[in-house]
C-alpha cells in the first residue's frame, strides 16, 4: 500500500511537470511563429514549435550565466533544472514512436573544438543525441555532410537541407532542426470531388486551385478572438487519431488572417479543445504542399534573443571554454504534404443521415492557421499558415 | 431728378392720414388690374390675404415694390403695402422704415384671421399581426401545388430563411412579429453559438436571390435553445428553439402580403389521424442531390398515428410523446436536409396553425420512413415563457368546441 501511494504521487508529478514543459514549448513556438508571420503575411510558411523548442533547448545545455538566464527566461523554462532533462527524454520518446513523423534536431560543432564533458553528457541525457564536429573550413564538404546526416534521420525525405553558400569559414556552431510529416487521414477525402475553385490570395488576387471536399463529423468550435474577431476552429483526425491538424481561420471573408496571430497559444488550444463538438460539416481546403526552409536569427533576434547570435555577448562556455561561442544560424526545414489520402484501404462510410439541417459549408477558399498536433503530449509539431496554395 | 423725385414721394406717403391711405388704396387696385402679373404674394390663399397694413409696433408698411434688395425683386409687381407671410413665420410681416433702414415687423392681426395651416396626416402605426389576425394569407388556388414543386411565398408567409453568415441553414416559422420558431438542433454549438453571425430573411422566395420590395431582413438578438435537448446523442426530443428577431433601427416584423404570422394551436391541440397538412422549405429537393433548392417548395404530408409510428416505422426511443409523424403522398415528398426548424401547418377553418417542426427522419421520402416532426402544441407554456406573450399562446383563433 505504501509503495502503491509513493507510485502514484510520483506519476502525478511526472504527469502535471509533463503538462508544464510541454506548454511552455508550444508557446515559445507559437511566438516564434507569430514574429515570423508578422514578417511575412502574404507568404505561404510552415514551422515546428516543437523543433524550434528543441534546439534551443539544445542550445540551453551549452549556455552559462546570462545567456542561460536570456535562454530560460525567453523559453519560460530551463532544461538545466533538476528533472526537466528527463522530461524532454520522455517526450521524445513518445514522439519517435509515432508513424508518418520524422525529426531530426542537432547541434554541428567545428571540428576544432573541444568539447566539454558536461556539455556532451546532458545533450545525451536530454536529448539522446550527440553533437557533431565537422570541418567548417570547408563549407561545401561541411554542407553535404550535415545533408546526408539529415537524409539519414529523416528516412530520406529531407535530402537537400542545406543549399549552397550558407555556412561559411566562420561558421563554428549550427544548430539544426529538420521535420518531416506524411500522415494519411483517418477518413479520405474523396478525389472525385476535387475540383477546381477560386482561392482568394491576401494581395486581393484569386488563383484557380484544387480544392478537396468531405462531408463528414468534424470537431468544430466557434470562437472570438480577444479583440473581438469571430473565428472557426475545425479538427481534422490523422490515421490513429494521435496527430490531428487543427484549421484556424476567420468567420467573415473580410478580415485578414493576421487578426489572429494572438489567438495561438497553448491556453488557446486547450479551450479549443474543451469547447468544440461533433458536428456535421461539408469542408473545403486546398491541396498543398510546403517545402519551406528558415533561417530563424533575424526572428530571434527580434525577439530579444539577439544575444545568442553576438560574439562578444554570448557564453556558451559549457560546450567549450577555449574560445567564445555564438550561434551562427539556427536553421529549420519543414516539408509536409496535405492531399485526399486516407488510411490504405479505408473509405468514407455512408452514414445514415437523420438531421435535416442543411450542413454547414466551409471552404476554406482564403488564408488560414494550420497547427499540426500529437495529442498524447500536446506537442505541436507544425504551425503554418496558407496564404497561396500551388495553382492548378 | 428722378431719384429726388422718388424720395419726395416716399416722405410725403408716410405723413398723409388714414383717409389719404383710403384714397391710395383705390388708385392702386386701378393699377394693379392693368399689370401683366398677379402680385406674387397674393397667389397662394392658404395664406393670409388680409388688408392689415399695420405692424405691432404700429408704423405703416412700406408697399412691397418700393423695398430695396435683391430678396424683395420678385415682389415688382405687388404695390400694395398689405401684410403677408410669404415664408411662413410665425405671424404675417412687412418692411416698415426705421431710421432710414428698411427691417421686417410682425404685423397686429386678429388671431381669426389667420388660416390654419394645413397638418400633414399623421403617419399610421406600422401594422403587425396579432393573436387575432394570424394564420392568414392570400392564397391563389393556382399557386397551391401538391407534390413538393415550387412554391411562392404569398402562400407561407410565415416562412423564415436562417443564415449563418452567407450560408443558409434552416428554416423557422414566423409566430409573432417579434419571434421565429424553429429547430434546436440548427445550432449544433448550442449554448456557444455566437449569434451575430445569424441573420433571418421572411418573405423570401429563394435563397440566392434578393428581392427588397417583398424581404424583410433581421438580426438574432436572442437565441433560445430548449435546455432539454441533448446534443451529444442523436435524439431529437424538445428539437425547438426561439430567434428574437430586429432589424437595422430595432423593429420586428412588418405585416405584407409575403411577411404574415402562422397561429399556434391550442396547448396539446391534436388533429384527426390522416389529417393532410403542409411543409415548406428551401431544401434538398433530391435525394442524393448535394447542392439545396434554391426555391421555396412545399408539398401536402398525412397525418400518422403516434402509436403506429413508434411501432410500425420507428420505436419508442426514437419517437416519442413530444414528436409527431407524417408521410407524403406515396411515400414520395418529405422534407430533407435543409429543410429543418421549418413549418408544417394545418388549416383549419381557413386558418392555418403551426403544428410541427421539422426535425429529422430517416434518410428523405424513404418508403416507410416518414418525415418526424416536433410537436408545437405541447410546448405552448415554454413559447409563453421564454417569449413573454402569453396571449398569441393561446390558440385564440382555433375553433371551441360547442
Amino acid at each position: 500500500m505504501q509503495s502503491l501511494s509513493v507510485l502514484l504521487i510520483f506519476a502525478l508529478c511526472a504527469s502535471s511537470l509533463c503538462n508544464l514543459i510541454q506548454d511552455k514549448q508550444t508557446d515559445f513556438g507559437l511566438q516564434v511563429f507569430a514574429e515570423a508571420v508578422q514578417s511575412a503575411p502574404d507568404r505561404n510558411l510552415a514551422l515546428s514549435p516543437y523543433g524550434i523548442a528543441s534546439v534551443l533547448g539544445m542550445a540551453q545545455m551549452g549556455a552559462y550565466g546570462a545567456t542561460l538566464k536570456l535562454l530560460a527566461s525567453k523559453m519560460g523554462y530551463s532544461l538545466q533544472e533538476r528533472g526537466m532533462p528527463k522530461l524532454q527524454r520522455l517526450l521524445q520518446r513518445d514522439l519517435a514512436s509515432e508513424d508518418g513523423v520524422e525529426v531530426a534536431s542537432g547541434v554541428m560543432v567545428d571540428r576544432k573544438i573541444i568539447l566539454e564533458k558536461v556539455f556532451r553528457r546532458s545533450l545525451s541525457k536530454a536529448f539522446q543525441s550527440v553533437p557533431h564536429q565537422i570541418d567548417f573550413s570547408q563549407p561545401e564538404m561541411a554542407r553535404q555532410v550535415i545533408n546526408s546526416w539529415t537524409s539519414d534521420h529523416t528516412d530520406g525525405m529531407i535530402s537537400e537541407f542545406l543549399p549552397s553558400g550558407v555556412l561559411s569559414e566562420l561558421t563554428r556552431l549550427v544548430f539544426l532542426n529538420a521535420l518531416h510529416f506524411h500522415g494519411v487521414w483517418k477518413t479520405p477525402f474523396d478525389p472525385r470531388n476535387t475540383r477546381e475553385q477560386l482561392f482568394h490570395t491576401v494581395n486581393g488576387s484569386a488563383v484557380s486551385v484544387p480544392m478537396m471536399t468531405t462531408t463528414q463529423k468534424f470537431n468544430y468550435g466557434e470562437f472570438v478572438s480577444k479583440d473581438g474577431v469571430d473565428y472557426d476552429v475545425i479538427e481534422m483526425p490523422y490515421e490513429g487519431e494521435s496527430i490531428s491538424m487543427l484549421l484556424v481561420t476567420p468567420f467573415e471573408k473580410d478580415v485578414p488572417l493576421s487578426a489572429l496571430n494572438k489567438e495561438l497559444s497553448s491556453s488557446r488550444i486547450h479551450q479549443w479543445r474543451q469547447e468544440m463538438r461533433k458536428i456535421s460539416k461539408q469542408l473545403s481546403i486546398p491541396r498543398f504542399s510546403m517545402d519551406t526552409e528558415i533561417d530563424l536569427k533575424s526572428t530571434l533576434s527580434r525577439m530579444g534573443l539577439g544575444d545568442i547570435f553576438s560574439q562578444s555577448r554570448a557564453d556558451f562556455s559549457r560546450i567549450t571554454t577555449e574560445e567564445p561561442l555564438c550561434v551562427s544560424k539556427v536553421l529549420q526545414r519543414v516539408k509536409l504534404e496535405v492531399n485526399e489520402e486516407g488510411t490504405k484501404g479505408s473509405s468514407a462510410t455512408a452514414a445514415v443521415i437523420y438531421s435535416r439541417m442543411a450542413v454547414e459549408e466551409i471552404t476554406l477558399d482564403r488564408p488560414f492557421f494550420f497547427l499540426i498536433q500529437h495529442k498524447p503530449t500536446g506537442a505541436l509539431l507544425f504551425s503554418g499558415q496558407l496564404t497561396q496554395p500551388q495553382e492548378y | 431728378m428722378k431719384c429726388i423725385l422718388g424720395g419726395f414721394l416716399l416722405t410725403c406717403v408716410l405723413c398723409w392720414t388714414e383717409a389719404i391711405i383710403g384714397e391710395m388704396d383705390e388708385r392702386w387696385k386701378s393699377s394693379s388690374t392693368s399689370v401683366n402679373g398677379k402680385c406674387i404674394l397674393d397667389r397662394d390663399e392658404s395664406k393670409y390675404t388680409g388688408k392689415v397694413s399695420v405692424t405691432v409696433s404700429g408704423r405703416i408698411c412700406a408697399p412691397w415694390n418700393s423695398i430695396q434688395g435683391s430678396r424683395y425683386s420678385a415682389f415688382k409687381n405687388c404695390y400694395h403695402n398689405y401684410c403677408r407671410n410669404p415664408d411662413d413665420w410665425t405671424q404675417p410681416w412687412c418692411v416698415v422704415k426705421k431710421r432710414n433702414r428698411y427691417v421686417r415687423e410682425y404685423c397686429n392681426i386678429p388671431q381669426e384671421a389667420i388660416k390654419p395651416v394645413k397638418r400633414p396626416p399623421t403617419p399610421e402605426p406600422i401594422k403587425q399581426d396579432t393573436e387575432l389576425t394570424c394564420g392568414e394569407r392570400r392564397l391563389d388556388r393556382q399557386t397551391k401545388i401538391i407534390g413538393g414543386l415550387r412554391s411562392t411565398v404569398e402562400s407561407q408567409p410565415w416562412m423564415a430563411a436562417i443564415f449563418k453568415g452567407d450560408g443558409f441553414i434552416c428554416g423557422g416559422t414566423l409566430i409573432t412579429p417579434c419571434w421565429v420558431l424553429t429547430a434546436a438542433h440548427c445550432f449544433p454549438t448550442g449554448k456557444r453559438t455566437q449569434i451575430n453571425r445569424y441573420s433571418v430573411v421572411l418573405g423570401k422566395n429563394a435563397i440566392n436571390e434578393t428581392d427588397p420590395v417583398k424581404e424583410q431582413k433581421f438580426t438574432v438578438s436572442r437565441l433560445v435553445i430548449h435546455e432539454d435537448f441533448d446534443y451529444s446523442t442523436e435524439n431529437y426530443t424538445h428539437d425547438i428553439a426561439l430567434l428574437k428577431i430586429e432589424d437595422c433601427n430595432g423593429q420586428c416584423a412588418v405585416k405584407t402580403k409575403t411577411v404574415r404570422t402562422a397561429c399556434l394551436p391550442p396547448f396539446q391541440q391534436m388533429l384527426p389521424v390522416g389529417f393532410y397538412c403542409e411543409i415548406a422549405g428551401y431544401g434538398r429537393y433530391q435525394k442524393g442531390t448535394f447542392k439545396f433548392s434554391r426555391y421555396l417548395k412545399q408539398t401536402e404530408v398525412k397525418l400518422i398515428s403516434q402509436k403506429v409510428c413508434q411501432r410500425t416505422y420507428y420505436n419508442k426511443d426514437e419517437v416519442n410523446e413530444n414528436m409527431l409523424c407524417a408521410n407524403g403522398r406515396d411515400w414520395k415528398t418529405d422534407a430533407c436536409q435543409g429543410d429543418s426548424g421549418g413549418p408544417l401547418v394545418c388549416e383549419v377553418n381557413n386558418i392555418m396553425f403551426l403544428f410541427g417542426i421539422i426535425s429529422w427522419g430517416k434518410e428523405c421520402a424513404e418508403k416507410n420512413q416518414p418525415g418526424v416532426y416536433t410537436q408545437v402544441s405541447n410546448y405552448n407554456q415554454w413559447i409563453s415563457q421564454h417569449t413573454g406573450l402569453p396571449r398569441y399562446t393561446a390558440g385564440s383563433r382555433y375553433p371551441q368546441k360547442d
